[in-house]
């Protein structure tokens, strides 16, 4: 998940110095950043798809929580003590919380990895879903502008056919009533020539929906793999 | 039964299969001023019963048709040995080359596509069973 983003959050710099090390030498993790809590600008604008809160100065924790767990990242939270930890998992289930003994640092890596591959996962997800949705809505518009042809090509057959027909036996018929036979012929005739560039048109959209959703789809199904 | 033989002639009979009553009276009305004698049928799943009864010289066959389309019901007729003689013309709106290529494919002699205007369709029908 090279285009991830992540945020680690602490006042401890030798949480910072060995998470980071450890992030720097797992190559498949994605870039990372490290911010104290004097420093949290463009936080609060969801700039993270991972956020990892280390230890932070006192009293502090609480309005950093409150400012990544938007409910829609993850965030991993490691903490010293026993209690605080308790406290947070009863306060905050959404929140993977970890304490701070010997090995910490390979769990958050590992759980940090696990946390990008859902977020990717779910995103490509979403892409794939709306690409289906907009292909089904192509598909429901073709099915409808053909639909809508075909009933005003047969409409227009009864009205040029039997205008022709008339204009063919009408001899006798005074020269007005010629003239608005042949107005309904031609005004009808011109309706045909709309549908057939509509018909174009329509043929046109349909082969280009169909090349850009396959591109797109094509796309989606090599990435995921 | 819905048919309507016009015409005092009976020496070509053409048989209009179209759901739609305003375009049968159009062909019909086509079709009897040129000197042939039209029958319709509007129900697609009669047409075998109607071909018996009236023995028609050609069929002019609707495509989009409720519950048998014209394509089906032309392999079928062209699949029976019955039926496979009696040349059959398909008209429809549509028009594009995939679209004549399947009919030829189901055994269609003639495709007209709608709308069509008088010498069209009986260009087409001349062309397959003579000029009347």
């Amino acid at each position: 998940m090279p285009d991830s983003r992540v945020v680690v959050i602490a006042d401890d710099p030798d949480f910072i110095r060995d998470l980071m090390t450890a992030w720097k030498a797992d190559h498949a993790l994605s870039s990372v950043v490290a911010r104290s809590t004097d420093d949290l600008g463009g936080i609060a604008e969801g700039n993270f798809d991972l956020a990892v809160v280390g230890p932070v100065l006192n009293k502090r924790l609480a309005s950093v929580l409150k400012l990544v767990d938007t409910g829609d990242r993850p965030v991993i939270c490691v903490l010293k003590d026993a209690v605080e930890l308790r406290a947070l998992k009863a306060e905050r289930p959404r929140i993977l919380a970890l304490g701070q003994h010997e090995g910490w640092v390979d769990a958050v890596i590992l759980l940090a990895a696990e946390c990008l591959k859902r977020v990717d996962l779910l995103a490509r997800l979403r892409r794939t879903e709306q690409a289906a949705l907009s292909t089904a809505h192509g598909a429901a518009l073709g099915r409808y502008m053909v639909d809508i042809r075909h009933d005003l090509n047969n409409s227009l057959t009864s009205v040029l056919g039997n205008a022709e027909l008339l204009l063919l036996d009408g001899q006798q018929l005074p020269d007005s009533a010629r003239d608005q036979l042949q107005t309904i012929q031609e005004m009808a005739l011109h309706m045909h020539q709309i549908m057939q560039r509509f018909s174009s048109a329509e043929t046109a959209a349909i082969e280009k929906v169909s090349q850009a959703e396959t591109e797109r789809l094509s796309h989606v199904a090599a990435t995921a793999h | 039964m819905d048919t309507k033989g016009r015409g005092l002639s009976v020496l070509t009979k053409i048989l209009i299969v179209d759901d739609s009553p305003a375009e049968v009276r159009l062909m019909q009305s086509m079709l009897d001023r040129a000197g042939y004698m039209s029958v319709a049928v509007h129900d697609p799943m009669r047409l075998e019963q109607m071909i018996d009864m009236e023995h028609p010289n050609l069929i002019l066959m609707d495509v989009v048709m409720p519950q048998r389309n014209g394509f089906q019901a032309c392999r079928e007729l062209k699949g029976n040995a019955v039926y496979a003689r009696i040349p059959v013309v398909m008209v429809s709106s549509k028009n594009t080359d995939s679209d004549k290529f399947w009919a030829k494919q189901q055994g269609a002699d003639g495709y007209v596509v709608k709308p069509f205007s008088n010498e069209e369709l009986l260009g087409t029908v001349r062309s397959l069973v003579g000029k009347h």
